[in-house]
């Protein structure tokens, strides 16, 4: 069945895909104007992404609040925090006032910094229980876990140059082989896609479900 | 699980926490050899001709500034001692905070004037697509700066249009969008201090030549800071990599040992049981 609507998009879709991509191949002024003016409204758009966002971060903690669901004072707290930012962060200098920039230093670096550095004591633990040699596809990775390790460990490769110069022969050669077949196949994966995109056969994922 | 192993857990935790705190307080000065990317990248950097603008590609900031930090400090470090200039560009809305509270405030920038020796555009929202635009048009994309002046009010800017007038890329974080809109368009030459796990992604670009010099994070930097000869929170890093990792090198061994131990004791245990 013919739907308007998604024709539309279609071919709206195509246009755009040519209007950027042509440029890349030809020296056409007007085409790269007009794919600059649209990378341009692309980025207006991400910003504008950002305010949904906090839109839908204020409905969804406001629900919680109001229908009072069980811990819904962290959902409150998480409103209050993000108001004082948001004030703070709007307030002239915008983005540079002290008491924003404390907060971003003194709450939300070391906060975020602690979250992570908290895997170190996790990976320590794992490490003991998954490099076991508990059969021979375990032994290879256990021994293939313990070079990596040798590698980048600096006291090690100072007392043993040569590690390091095979350290770095196996990210040069078998490492970056692998990788590169990788990357070129994804290159190519993302070709196809363009391809499909520009042709008007690429539908998205719902509608191919579909 | 039992209460041994509760408290060997414990014991470990405790080990690894001094194994980093100890060395970031009281460095131990453990030989830290040079990679030879990151001298690659060290010496791509040094030569640099006067004049030459440089773009800063970050993503510095929260979660990775413990790992890239220390290399956005000395490579700016680098920059403050040659006669260049350079544009911060932030892919992270964090990093111009960082840059402007956390490094260049705190570093003496040797006579390097805002707007005339260095800019800092701030971040842009929209991540590729951003740096595209950026490219095509910089005047447009970002008409103001991190501070909120306009961009062609700063007198370095007058002449700096687009990315053909960019003529090197320091990339720290993310790499591959550097290499697909400025690197592959205008041939600039890149130099990328990344996270050490990714390393081994980034490689094939440092062999193909895309890419000259790759510096592998906080290991990296704190060899960096040893090309600078000037030793800070890197080099004092090295030594809690190389502690921690002899510290799980150890706990792997012992791991190992208990296993077999406990295998040995079962398979008796079952010949007994015969």
């Amino acid at each position: 069945m013919f739907d308007v609507k998604k024709e539309i998009s279609t071919l709206i879709l195509i246009v755009v895909s040519l209007i950027v991509l042509l440029p890349f191949f030809f020296d056409l002024p007007i085409l790269n104007i007009i794919g600059t003016e649209m990378k341009v409204w692309a980025v207006i758009l991400s910003g504008i992404a950002f305010g949904i966002g906090a839109i839908n971060f204020v409905a969804y903690h406001s629900k919680k609040v109001i229908e009072k669901k069980k811990g819904s004072y962290i959902n409150a707290w998480t409103l209050i925090v993000m108001v004082i930012v948001l004030i703070l962060g709007l307030l002239p200098p915008i983005g540079d006032r002290s008491e924003f920039v404390w907060i971003y230093n003194a709450i939300i670096l070391p906060g975020t910094n602690t979250t992570l550095s908290l895997l170190t004591f996790f990976i320590f633990s794992a490490a003991s229980r998954s490099f076991i040699a508990r059969d021979r596809k375990s032994g290879i990775f256990l021994l293939s876990g313990i070079f990596i390790l040798f590698m980048n460990t600096p006291i090690i490769t100072s007392i043993l140059p040569s590690l390091l110069e095979f350290g770095q022969w196996i990210l040069k050669v078998p490492s970056a082989a692998g990788f590169r077949a990788f990357t070129i196949a994804t290159g190519l994966g993302t070709l196809s896609w363009a391809y499909r995109t520009i042709v008007g056969a690429e539908k998205g994922a719902e509608l191919t479900a579909q | 699980m039992s209460v041994i192993a509760t408290k060997i857990r414990y014991i470990t935790y405790l080990l690894v926490a001094i194994s980093v705190i100890v060395p970031l307080i009281r460095p131990l000065g453990l030989p830290i050899p040079i990679t030879p990317t990151t001298r690659q990248a060290y010496e791509a950097i040094q030569n640099l001709p006067e004049g030459t603008v440089i773009l800063i590609y970050t993503t510095i900031g929260g979660p990775n500034w413990p790992e890239l930090g220390p290399c956005a400090k000395i490579v700016l470090q680098q920059l403050v001692d040659l006669p260049v200039k350079f544009i911060i560009y932030s892919q992270f809305f964090g990093s111009s905070l960082m840059y402007e509270t956390k490094i260049i405030a705190k570093m003496d920038m040797k006579g390097k004037e805002y707007g005339v020796d260095y800019v800092d555009i701030g971040y842009i929202a929209g991540e590729e697509t951003a740096l595209a635009a950026w490219v095509d048009d910089i005047h447009k994309t970002s008409s103001q700066d991190y501070f909120g002046n306009p961009i062609s009010s700063l007198p370095m800017m007058k002449n700096i249009r687009t990315g053909a007038d960019i003529d090197f890329v320091i990339v720290i974080g993310h790499l591959e969008p550097v290499l697909r809109q400025v690197q592959a368009l205008y041939g600039t030459p890149v130099t990328c201090f990344a996270w050490a796990n990714v390393i081994s992604f980034y490689m094939p670009y440092v062999i193909s030549g895309q890419v000259s010099g790759l510096v592998p994070g906080l290991k990296g930097a704190g060899e960096y800071e040893l090309l600078m000869k000037s030793p800070g929170v890197g080099a004092a890093s090295s030594d809690a990599i190389s502690i921690t990792h002899l510290l799980v090198i150890g706990i792997i061994i012992y791991g190992n040992y208990d296993y077999l131990k406990k295998k040995g004791k079962r398979q008796k245990d079952v010949q007994g049981g015969i």
